[in-house]
């Protein structure tokens, strides 16, 4: 072939593949770099996007998140939120799809879609319930005075308070992870299976020794994803809690919300929001790799 | 065929070129959608902007006074609509005012908004305009409008005041012995000295269980509470005493301790869970809270009878004698300022003012108000003005909410106001009732040290000196 040919004949390609790109690359443009960069700018702002006058405060309010106790308090609450989340979603996800993979195939699709179903009810319709349910007044709360003389402020303890919000986040999310779960487990080839039931391996045995390894990219994809939905916490805490008591159950898109649109500090908002990305970049990186590392260890 | 290639590449390169430039097309189509509303060339009309408050009642009330307005007027037509939102009402203003679509007028603005909003260079000062003046003089508001100023300015066309009030649960207050609702710390003392008494014996026979409703006294993120619960007190004890003056913490620390006290008397007779439907319960669970005429028409239809079931009752005073001061609960109207809004839609949005509280349709407007949403519309005759007496007497809550208009202050004029209170709260109040809460009423912790440390944080959330 003719080599200038050939190279007139590249080009046109590229020329063509970039304009097949034009309209992600214009949407990540307008949608991605610009708020990106503007949301850079702003954290060097103390302005409220309201008025004329705009003070340049350099670095100012990112060395103002080191002295804000709320701000610390919604870093130590992510970890705090992330173990948990990751764990009961984890293990309750492993646990419904196991229970799930043994029904017979009649009923199997019909069972897994009733436990996604919570994934699909609205953040605030199940906070409104919640806060029903816990309310002073309500069955279950006269119940337990009535019967057992206990009075528990279940929104006002600090401890119980981010139990009820992690509780109600892996009963919402337990069933959505259990269909990627059930989906490795199904992935299993047969023929494994089998070998396995051979050797005499059953039961907790096998699903430590050969469930678990065979599934450890679709678990490294659960608890990835597990972990930014912990980062991403909001509805719960802002509804029933407020991020209290003590900001024991604050996180930090309850305080980016706050601090931009109640207390209308929009430079110190896009300052913790950048400060949020950052944190959840960086622990997103480390759990990748940590999974990364199990997945080699089992040849993946 | 490689015709036939050329073509499809082509097509496609323009689908695609068509596709990407949809977006900026749509916000094109925005910004002319806009300038179409306000000049509305097929009906030569200037169209004017004005938001509601999120939510129906007062939704169809400004729609019911624009329509009637746009049928008068030859040369505006207000244009209606709920404010967004987006996440909350003010930012949904703040959001407007970023993105150029702020209307010409809106309601529902409380003055510490308003400070911000003022602050912000985005509201008219109207203190000398003319019009402005008429309307003050229409609804008799001399002496309400001085509590509305803004550093010598007025930015806010006052459009409600619920003066913020204790209110009893009759049934219990007359089983405690007490025909009548406490005025003084004294009768207040009393009354919960007999709760204590009676709280095993007739009060839960009754379903009652403490004495002190207010889940948000723990919560810093429902600061706008600290108005209710703390001010009103905190009012009272110091007779008319300010938080905030300019960039001045005034609060007078003896009366910010009284006023937890206050609070703190009740002791583990504050409830601070959530309850539901407080009032409208067969038999509520609580011997007072705080509460303002928006849940009225709720409880009447929930067959509750005012002076029966419950009543309101002054804010509490240290002796007899002391004036009643209590927290103004009140929003207005504001008129923007903007690039986006054109001077005939100014002009048009000051005409509906002018109409809606003219000399003809004043008292009228304000009635209609009432009627709509039983908020106490400001005006300085609204016990004597005759256009009133019909509803005041059909509603005997809304009267006894009218008595203590003249005592009701509004919230701090600062910018910084959310901050201040949710520092106040943080350090001050929700620590304190947690402690309060483990003590026996009558037995208020001694609140010196909260609200010193309240006074520290509200000086660095505001920049106060």
């Amino acid at each position: 072939m003719n080599p200038k040919k050939t190279k007139k004949h590249d080009s046109r390609r590229n020329v063509f593949g970039w304009l097949l790109n034009t309209p992600y690359l214009i949407y990540s443009l307008i949608f991605f770099l610009i708020p990106l960069v503007w949301a850079i700018w702003l954290s060097t702002m103390d302005w409220n996007l309201m008025s004329e006058e705009k003070k340049f405060v350099g670095f100012g309010n990112f060395i103002r998140l080191f002295k804000d106790e709320r701000i610390f308090a919604s870093f130590v609450n992510s970890y705090r939120y992330l173990v948990p989340i990751v764990l009961l979603c984890f293990i309750f996800g492993l646990l419904i799809a196991t229970l799930v993979h043994h029904l017979p195939d009649k009923i199997k699709g019909f069972t897994a879609v009733l436990f996604f179903i919570p994934y699909l009810t609205s953040g605030v319709a199940t906070s409104v319930v919640v806060k029903y349910f816990f309310s002073y007044n309500s069955v279950f709360n006269r119940f337990l005075r009535d019967s057992f003389q206990l009075d528990i402020k279940w929104l006002q303890n600090e401890t119980v308070a981010f139990a009820v919000i992690v509780g109600i986040i892996v009963w919402k999310m337990s069933g959505y992870y259990a269909l990627f779960i059930l989906s490795g487990i199904e992935g299993i080839p047969e023929e494994v299976n089998e070998a396995s039931k051979l050797d005499g391996s059953s039961g907790l045995h096998k699903l430590m020794h050969i469930t678990l390894p065979m599934i450890t990219p679709t678990l490294t994809t659960v608890i990835v994803l597990a972990a930014g939905l912990a980062f991403g916490i909001f509805t719960e805490p802002y509804l029933l809690t407020g991020g209290g008591p003590n900001l024991a159950t604050t996180a930090w898109q309850l305080e980016i919300y706050n601090t931009s649109f109640t207390r209308f500090q929009s430079g110190y908002g896009a300052a913790i929001a950048i400060a949020n990305a950052v944190q959840i970049f960086v622990s997103i990186r480390l759990i990748s790799f940590l999974m990364n590392k199990l997945n080699k260890k089992f040849g993946w | 065929m490689k015709q036939s290639k050329k073509t499809f590449r082509l097509l496609l390169i323009l689908f695609v070129l068509a596709t990407s430039l949809a977006a900026c097309k749509g916000s094109d189509q925005g910004d002319k959608a806009k300038d179409n509303a306000n000049t509305a060339a097929d009906t030569k009309k200037v169209k004017v902007d004005f938001w509601t408050a999120p939510n129906q009642q007062q939704y169809d009330f400004w729609s019911a006074k624009a329509e009637a307005f746009n049928t008068a007027s030859k040369e505006y037509e207000v244009v209606v609509q709920q404010m967004p939102e987006s996440p909350s009402s003010e930012a949904g203003i703040q959001n407007s005012i970023v993105t150029g679509t702020v209307p010409a007028i809106s309601e529902n603005i409380n003055i510490g908004f308003a400070a911000t909003l003022a602050d912000s260079g985005v509201v008219y000062d109207l203190q000398d305009e003319e019009w402005f003046q008429n309307i003050v003089a229409e609804r008799a508001m001399e002496e309400t409008i001085k509590g509305w100023e803004l550093d010598g300015k007025q930015y806010v066309i006052p459009m409600y005041v619920n003066p913020m009030m204790w209110q009893w649960n009759t049934k219990a207050l007359k089983t405690l012995g007490f025909e009548e609702v406490p005025v003084t710390m004294e009768e207040l003392e009393a009354v919960v000295a007999a709760f204590v008494e009676n709280r095993d014996t007739t009060m839960k026979e009754m379903g009652v269980s403490h004495i002190f409703y207010r889940p948000s006294l723990t919560r810093g993120d429902q600061w706008w509470d600290r108005w209710h619960d703390f001010q009103m007190p905190y009012q009272a004890f110091t007779q008319g005493g300010s938080l905030v003056e300019g960039n001045k913490l005034t609060m007078d620390r003896e009366g910010a301790k009284e006023a937890f006290e206050f609070i703190g008397m009740f002791g583990n007779g504050i409830l601070t869970t959530e309850l539901t439907n407080i009032w409208t319960d067969e038999n509520p669970s609580i011997l007072l809270t705080v509460n303002a005429p928006w849940e009225i028409n709720l409880l009447r239809e929930a067959g509750k009878v005012y002076g029966e079931d419950y009543e309101y009752g002054p804010s509490i005073v240290k002796k007899e004698g002391d004036t009643p001061y209590c927290f103004a609960d009140a929003k207005g109207l504001v008129v923007y300022k903007h690039s986006s809004i054109s001077e005939e839609e100014h002009a048009g949005a000051v005409a509906f003012l002018q109409w809606l509280f003219s000399t003809e349709n004043s008292s009228q407007t304000d009635l209609d108000w009432l009627k709509a949403t039983t908020m106490l519309p400001v005006r300085g005759d609204l016990l004597e003005n005759e256009t009133f007496d019909e509803m005041l007497i059909e509603f005997p809550e809304l009267a006894a909410l009218a008595k203590y208009i003249p005592y009701a202050m509004p919230s701090m004029s600062h910018e910084k106001m959310t901050d201040i209170q949710t520092a106040l709260t943080d350090q001050g109040m929700a620590p304190y009732v947690q402690e309060a809460m483990n003590t026996e009423p009558l037995n208020a912790p001694d609140a010196s040290a909260y609200v010193d440390a309240a006074i520290a944080a509200m000086k660095e959330a505001g920049g106060l000196e």
